[in-house]
C-alpha cells in the first residue's frame, strides 16, 4: 500500500466526482492538454490499427511500381506515390508504428534506467550520489545529437542502435529529476516513518517514494516524447537510423529529399506527420505539466 | 558542379571519373581520345610500334613545361610511368599498367615502351587519366596529392577542401589558349541541389545530373541537356564462393528475376539502356543475348525450386549511398521470387573497402552481392578483364565476386592480342556468351551520361572514359560577356 | 552590488570552474575511450579502411597503443591542448585544421540564428505577456508550440522549395553570398525562438505582477518606461539562461540544418565523419562541442549572476 505525503494543500470542499468526470473537467480547462491527448491518441490508433487496415485493403508499403513513380494525388493513392511508386499513405501508416516503437523503447530505457539511477543515488547518497550525478552532468554536456552520432559511429546504423543512442542522451534528465524529487522527500514524514520501522532503502524508494514522484516523471516523459520523435527522425534523415526499405517517417523524408525541386509530395507528408506527432506529444506534455501545476493530486 | 569532389590531385592515385573530370583541364597524356575509338597526338607528336607490337617509341613535343616550370621531357614522362610500375607502388592505379614491361627515355625527346605481351588497346590505355603526365619534382616531393602539377591549359589555383577547386588559365600553355579564364568546380552530393544551382545560374554546368532532374532540364528553355550513350554499366557482383550463389541456377534466377526495363523506366527516367550483355551496346564488339537476360519471374522461381530454394534464401547486398535506390528496387523485385535481401548502405570509403574486400572478409561479412558501376572508355578489354578475369579478383581488380573461369580468361587474353577485327569480334562474342551463361553477376543497365548546361555555354561535351570535359568551354553568342569569364 | 557578495563571487566562481573543468576532462575521456572499446585495432580504425598495412602499423606505434591506457590518454590530452588532434582519414589533413576551417561557419550560423530567435522571441513574448489571455496570446501560444515541434529539416526543405525553387528569392544552399546564410539561419532559429518566446512571456508575466510595476503604473509613468526599464531587464535572466544553454550546443542543433543546406560547419563535418568512420575528426568535433557547451554554461551562469543580484544566492 502506498502512502500519501501528509501536508498536501487541502482542496476546497467540492462535491465528489468520479475520475472520468474529473479528467474531462481538467481537459476542458487545458485546451493544449486536450489537443495533445487527442493527437497522441490518434497516433496510437493509427500506429496500432492503420497497418491492419492496410493489410485488409491489400495495400503493401513495400510494393513498388517502377512504371509509375511520383504519382500525384489520386483515389488509388490519396497521398501520391514515392520514387518507387509505393503508396505514401500506406507507408505513413506503417511509419506511425515505427514512431510508436521509437518513443516506447527510448522512454523505457531512458526513463526506466534514469529513474532507477536517480533513486539509487538518492538512497545511497554520499560519494556514490555525487559521482553518479556528476557523471550525468558529463553526459549532459554532450549535445544530444552529438552523443547519438558518436554512438552510431561506434555501433553502426540501424534502428536498435539509434534507439540506444537516443536513450543515452535522454537518460541524464530522468536521473537528475528523480534524484532531486527523491531528495526533496527525504525528510517527509512517511519516509521517516518507514525508516523507523526498519524498511530497507530499496523498499522505501520503490514502494514509497516512486509513486509520489511518478507524476512529474511522467510529465517529463510526455515532454521527452516529442523530442524523441524529432531526434529519431533526424537520425534516420541523416541515414543513420532505420535501414531501407522500412517506412519510417524520417527515412521517408531522407528519400524524398533527393527530389526536392522536382517532386514535393514524398517529402511533404512524412514531414507533416513528424511535426504533427511531435506537436501532439509536446502539447500533451505542456498540458500535463500545467495541469500538474494547477492541481497536484 | 558535380556530385563529388576530387579524391586526389594525382591522376595516378585515383580511379573516380569525377575526380578525373576535375583533373582533366590540368593534365595531359601522351595521347588523347578522339572520335570513335581512336587517339590523337597530345604531348606526343608521333609514335611508331614494332611489327610484333611489343616495342613502342613516342616522340615528345619540344619545349613543354609543367606548371611548376620544370621541363616536361622524356625523363619526366618515364619517371611518371616508373612510379606506376614500381613494385609495391602505393598508387591506386598501380595495377593497371602491368602490360608495360619496361619504359625508358630515348634521348631527351622520345620515350620507349616495351610491353610484356601484345596489347591491342595500348594507345587507348595511354589516353586514360591514370596515364597523364605529372611533374616528377612534385611527385618526388609528395605534394602531388594536394597540389596538381601537369601541363594542361589550366592550373590549380586553390583547392578548398570539401568546397571547391579553382583552376586558372595557364598563361604558359603550349597549345591554343582556352576561352575561359577560370574554372570553378564545386560539388554537392545532393541531386536536387545540382539541378537547382543550374536553374538559378549558380552553376553553368551540372553533372552527373540525376535522371529525375534531367527530365526537367530537358523541358526548361534556359537549360540544355547533354546526353551521351555511355559505357557506365551497373551490375551486381555476386560472390560465387558464398552459398547459395555458388549454384549457377541461383545466379541465373537472380538475373531472370530482374526487370531491367522497369529499372530504366522508373529509376533512370528512361536515360539508360537495359543490358543484354556485359558490354554496353555502344562498345565495339558488343554481342547481345536478350533472351538470357529477359525478365521472367516464373522461370526464376522454377530455377530456384530446382536448386532447392523453393522458399527462397537470404542475401546481403552492399551498395554505395548513391546506388541505394537501385538496391531498394532490386530488393523489391527479388522479394517476388522469395529472395530476402538486406541492404548495407555504405559511404564511399567504407563501400570501397567492403566491395574490394578479399574472399575471407566477404565470407565473414556474409556479403553476397555488391552493386557496382564501371566505366572503361568503351574499350572492350578494359570493360571485361577487370571485371571478370581470374587475375582481377578483388582486391587486385574489380572482379568483386571472385569469378574464375579459365576458358574465359583465355578468350579475353587472346582477344586483347590481335589486330584482326573479325577475329577479335568472334572471340569477344564468345567471351560475352560465356559471361552471360555463367552469370557471375546480375547485369542491369548502361546509364547515359547526363549533364545540364545553361543554354549559353558551348564547347562542353562527353569524352568516353573521361566524363564531361569543360576545358574547351566558351560562352556562346547571346551570353553576357564578362571581363573575367569564369565558369562554375 | 554589495561588497560581501562581490567578495564571495570569485570563490564560488573558482569552484564552478573546477567542476566544469573536470566535466570537460571526463567528457574527453569518454570520447577518447569510446573508440578503444570497439573490437579490433583502433589504429586501423583511426587510419581508415583504405590505409595500407604499413600506414596502420606506423599509426599504431605513433599512438602508442602498446602503452598503458592512461599514458595514451595523457598523450592524447597533451596533443589536444596543443591542437594536435590527429589526422583525418578522409582528407588527410590535421584534424585541428579541419575544425578551424569549419568552425567559423557554425559560429556565424549560430550567432545569426540566435540573434533572430532572441529578437523575435523577446518581442513577441513581451507582446504576448502584455496582452495576456487575449487572442494574441493564444495565437502566440499555438505558434510557440509549433515552433518547438516542427521538424527543422522538414521546414528547411519546404522553405527551400518555396523560396529558392518556386520564388527564386534566396539561394538554395552552400556558401558564397550573404544571402546564403538566410535560410539556414531561419531554420535553425525556429526552436530557440519558440523557447525564448515562451520564457520571455512567462518571465514578463511574473514581473508585471510585481508590486513595483503596479506602483510605477500608479505613479503614472509612461508604459514604455515601465516595461522598458524595469520589467525587461529582469526578464532578461531567463533569456540569457536559454541562449546560454542552447548556444553552447549549437553544434549539435545545427547538424541537420548544416547537412541539409550544405553549410560547411562543424555539424556537417561531423555527419560526414560519421558516415566515413573518420574517427579522428569525430573525436575532434565531439571535444569541441562539449567544450562549447561547458564554456557557454559558465558564461551564462556568470551573466545571470551579474544580472540578477537576488539569484546569486540560489
Amino acid at each position: 500500500m502506498t502512502s500519501r505525503a501528509p501536508g498536501a494543500p487541502t482542496r476546497h470542499a467540492r462535491p465528489a466526482r468520479g475520475p472520468a468526470r474529473r479528467a474531462l473537467a481538467s481537459v476542458a480547462r487545458h485546451p493544449a492538454l486536450a489537443a495533445g491527448a487527442a493527437t497522441t491518441l490518434s497516433l496510437l490508433l493509427l500506429g496500432l490499427f492503420g497497418p491492419l487496415l492496410c493489410d485488409l485493403a491489400g495495400a503493401d508499403p513495400l510494393r513498388q511500381d517502377l512504371y509509375h513513380p511520383f504519382g500525384g494525388l489520386s483515389l488509388r493513392h490519396p497521398l501520391g506515390t514515392d520514387a518507387f511508386g509505393r503508396d505514401i499513405l500506406t507507408r505513413l501508416l506503417f511509419g506511425a508504428r515505427y514512431s510508436l516503437i521509437e518513443v516506447a523503447a527510448s522512454l523505457t530505457l531512458s526513463c526506466g534506467g534514469g529513474t532507477l539511477l536517480g533513486l539509487a543515488a538518492a538512497a545511497i547518497g554520499g560519494r556514490f550520489e555525487r559521482l553518479a550525478m556528476w557523471f550525468m552532468d558529463v553526459l549532459f554536456a554532450f549535445p544530444g545529437i552529438i552523443l547519438a552520432l558518436l554512438t552510431v559511429s561506434l555501433l553502426g546504423p540501424g534502428l536498435g542502435n539509434m534507439l540506444l543512442a537516443i536513450s543515452l542522451f535522454s537518460l541524464p534528465v530522468y536521473a537528475r529529476l528523480s534524484r532531486n524529487l527523491a531528495r526533496g522527500l527525504r525528510h517527509a514524514g512517511f519516509v521517516e516513518a518507514a525508516v523507523s520501522i526498519g524498511a530497507g532503502p530499496a523498499r522505501i524508494m520503490l514502494h514509497h517514494v516512486l509513486p509520489n514522484i511518478a507524476g512529474p516523471i511522467l510529465v517529463q516523459c510526455t515532454v521527452s516524447a516529442g523530442s524523441i520523435v524529432l531526434s529519431a527522425a533526424a537520425l534516420s534523415f541523416l541515414g543513420l537510423g532505420v535501414q531501407p526499405p522500412m517506412p519510417e517517417w524520417g527515412a521517408m523524408m531522407s528519400d524524398g529529399r533527393n527530389y526536392v525541386g522536382a517532386h514535393l509530395l514524398p517529402s511533404l507528408f512524412p514531414g507533416l506527420a513528424i511535426t504533427g506527432a511531435a506537436l501532439g506529444f509536446n502539447m500533451l506534455g505542456e498540458g500535463a505539466r500545467a495541469r500538474l501545476g494547477d492541481d497536484p493530486d | 558542379m558535380q556530385t563529388e569532389g576530387p579524391r586526389s590531385m594525382d591522376p595516378a592515385n585515383q580511379s573516380a571519373s569525377l575526380t578525373a573530370a576535375i583533373l582533366a583541364p590540368m593534365y595531359e597524356g601522351l595521347v588523347r581520345r578522339a572520335a570513335g575509338n581512336s587517339v590523337a597526338p597530345l604531348l606526343a607528336t608521333s609514335w611508331q610500334a614494332s611489327a610484333d607490337g611489343l616495342d613502342w617509341r613516342f616522340t615528345l613535343r619540344p619545349g613543354l613545361r609543367f606548371h611548376d616550370q620544370s621541363p616536361c621531357d622524356a625523363a619526366a614522362v618515364v619517371a611518371g610511368f616508373r612510379r606506376l610500375l614500381a613494385p609495391g607502388s602505393p598508387l591506386a592505379a598501380a595495377g593497371r599498367f602491368d602490360v608495360i614491361a619496361m619504359v625508358e627515355p630515348d634521348g631527351a625527346q622520345a620515350v620507349r615502351f616495351r610491353l610484356a605481351r601484345p596489347y591491342a588497346d595500348f594507345l587507348l590505355l595511354l589516353a586514360t587519366p591514370q596515364a597523364w603526365v605529372v611533374s616528377p619534382a612534385a611527385a618526388a616531393a609528395g605534394t602531388l596529392d594536394r597540389r596538381a602539377c601537369g601541363t594542361g591549359p589550366f592550373q590549380l589555383a586553390a583547392w578548398e577542401s570539401g568546397r571547391s577547386v579553382l583552376e586558372r588559365r595557364n598563361r604558359a600553355y603550349w597549345g591554343a589558349a582556352p576561352a575561359m579564364d577560370e574554372i570553378v568546380f564545386t560539388w554537392s552530393s545532393e541531386p536536387s541541389v545540382l539541378y537547382m544551382a543550374l536553374r538559378s545560374g549558380e552553376t553553368d554546368v551540372a553533372t552527373p545530373l540525376s535522371p529525375v532532374f534531367a527530365d526537367l532540364a530537358r523541358s526548361d528553355p534556359a537549360l540544355r541537356l547533354v546526353r551521351q550513350d555511355g559505357d557506365n554499366i551497373f551490375w551486381v557482383a555476386l560472390d560465387v564462393r558464398l552459398p547459395p550463389l555458388g549454384d549457377l541456377r541461383v545466379r541465373q534466377a537472380l538475373n531472370l528475376a530482374t526487370d531491367r526495363r522497369a529499372l530504366v523506366s522508373g529509376l533512370m527516367s528512361g536515360f539508360a539502356h537495359p543490358l543484354d550483355s556485359p558490354l554496353p551496346a555502344s562498345t565495339p564488339f558488343h554481342a547481345g543475348f536478350p533472351n538470357a537476360l529477359r525478365y521472367d519471374p516464373a522461370a526464376a522461381r522454377a530455377l530456384l525450386a530446382a536448386a532447392g530454394f523453393a522458399r527462397g534464401f537470404d542475401l546481403d547486398l552492399a551498395a554505395q549511398q548513391s546506388d541505394e535506390p537501385l538496391a531498394e528496387a532490386l530488393q523489391a523485385m527479388w522479394r517476388e521470387v522469395g529472395v530476402r535481401t538486406r541492404i548495407h548502405r555504405l559511404e564511399s570509403g567504407l563501400y570501397a573497402a567492403a566491395a574490394f574486400a578479399p574472399p575471407s572478409a566477404k565470407l565473414a561479412d556474409h556479403v553476397g552481392g555488391v552493386i557496382a558501376s564501371w566505366a572503361s572508355g568503351s574499350v572492350a578489354d578494359l570493360e571485361l578483364s577487370p571485371l571478370f578475369s581470374s587475375a582481377s579478383a578483388a582486391p587486385a581488380g574489380a572482379n568483386l565476386g571472385f569469378f574464375s573461369d579459365p576458358a574465359l580468361d583465355r578468350l579475353l587474353e587472346q582477344a586483347s592480342l590481335g589486330d584482326d577485327e573479325a577475329v577479335r569480334a568472334r572471340l569477344y562474342g564468345q567471351a560475352q556468351r560465356r559471361i552471360v551463361q555463367e552469370a557471375p553477376a546480375v547485369l542491369l543497365y548502361a546509364a547515359q551520361d547526363l549533364a545540364g548546361l545553361r543554354r549559353d555555354i558551348e564547347g562542353v561535351g562527353f569524352i568516353p572514359g573521361l566524363g564531361l570535359t569543360v576545358a574547351d568551354a566558351r560562352a556562346g553568342p547571346g551570353a553576357q560577356s564578362l571581363v573575367r569569364q569564369s565558369m562554375r | 552590488m554589495s561588497r560581501p557578495m562581490l567578495a564571495r563571487l570569485p570563490g564560488r566562481l573558482l569552484a564552478r570552474l573546477l567542476v566544469l573543468a573536470l566535466t570537460l576532462l571526463a567528457a574527453s575521456f569518454l570520447v577518447f575511450g569510446a573508440i578503444r572499446l570497439l573490437p579490433g585495432d583502433p589504429a586501423r580504425l583511426l587510419a581508415g579502411p583504405q590505409a595500407r598495412a604499413a600506414a596502420v602499423a606506423a599509426l599504431h606505434h605513433q599512438l602508442g597503443l602498446d602503452r598503458p591506457f592512461l599514458r595514451q590518454y595523457g598523450d592524447f590530452l597533451l596533443g589536444a591542448v596543443h591542437g594536435r588532434l590527429g589526422t583525418s582519414t578522409v582528407s588527410h589533413q590535421p584534424v585541428g585544421r579541419e575544425l578551424a576551417a569549419h568552425a567559423p561557419y557554425t559560429i556565424a550560423l549560430g550567432l545569426l540564428a540566435y540573434l533572430l530567435a532572441s529578437t523575435g522571441g523577446v518581442l513577441f513574448g513581451c507582446l504576448a505577456a502584455i496582452n495576456q489571455a487575449r487572442l494574441f496570446d493564444r495565437l502566440f501560444g499555438a505558434c510557440t508550440n509549433l515552433l518547438v515541434s516542427v521538424a527543422d529539416f522538414w521546414f528547411g526543405l519546404m522553405a527551400m522549395e518555396l523560396f529558392a525553387v518556386r520564388l527564386g528569392w534566396l539561394p538554395l544552399m552552400g556558401t558564397g553570398s550573404p544571402a546564403h546564410i538566410v535560410l539556414p539561419a531561419i531554420t535553425l532559429a525556429l526552436m530557440p525562438a519558440g523557447l525564448i518566446g515562451r520564457m520571455t512571456r512567462a518571465g514578463m508575466i511574473d514581473v508585471l505582477r510585481q508590486d513595483y510595476i503596479r506602483t510605477a503604473t500608479a505613479k503614472g509613468l509612461a508604459p514604455l518606461a515601465i516595461y522598458g526599464r524595469h520589467a525587461l531587464r529582469n526578464a532578461l535572466v531567463p533569456i540569457v539562461t536559454i541562449v546560454g544553454l542552447n548556444l553552447g550546443s549549437v553544434i549539435g542543433g545545427a547538424v541537420v540544418t548544416e547537412t541539409l543546406f550544405a553549410w560547411p560547419g562543424l555539424g556537417a563535418l561531423l555527419v560526414e565523419a560519421v558516415k566515413y568512420r573518420d574517427y579522428p575528426v569525430i573525436q575532434g568535433v565531439a571535444l569541441v562541442a562539449v567544450t562549447a557547451v561547458v564554456v557557454m554554461n559558465l558564461l551564462a551562469e556568470l551573466a545571470i549572476a551579474l544580472l540578477d543580484p537576488r539569484l546569486r544566492q540560489a
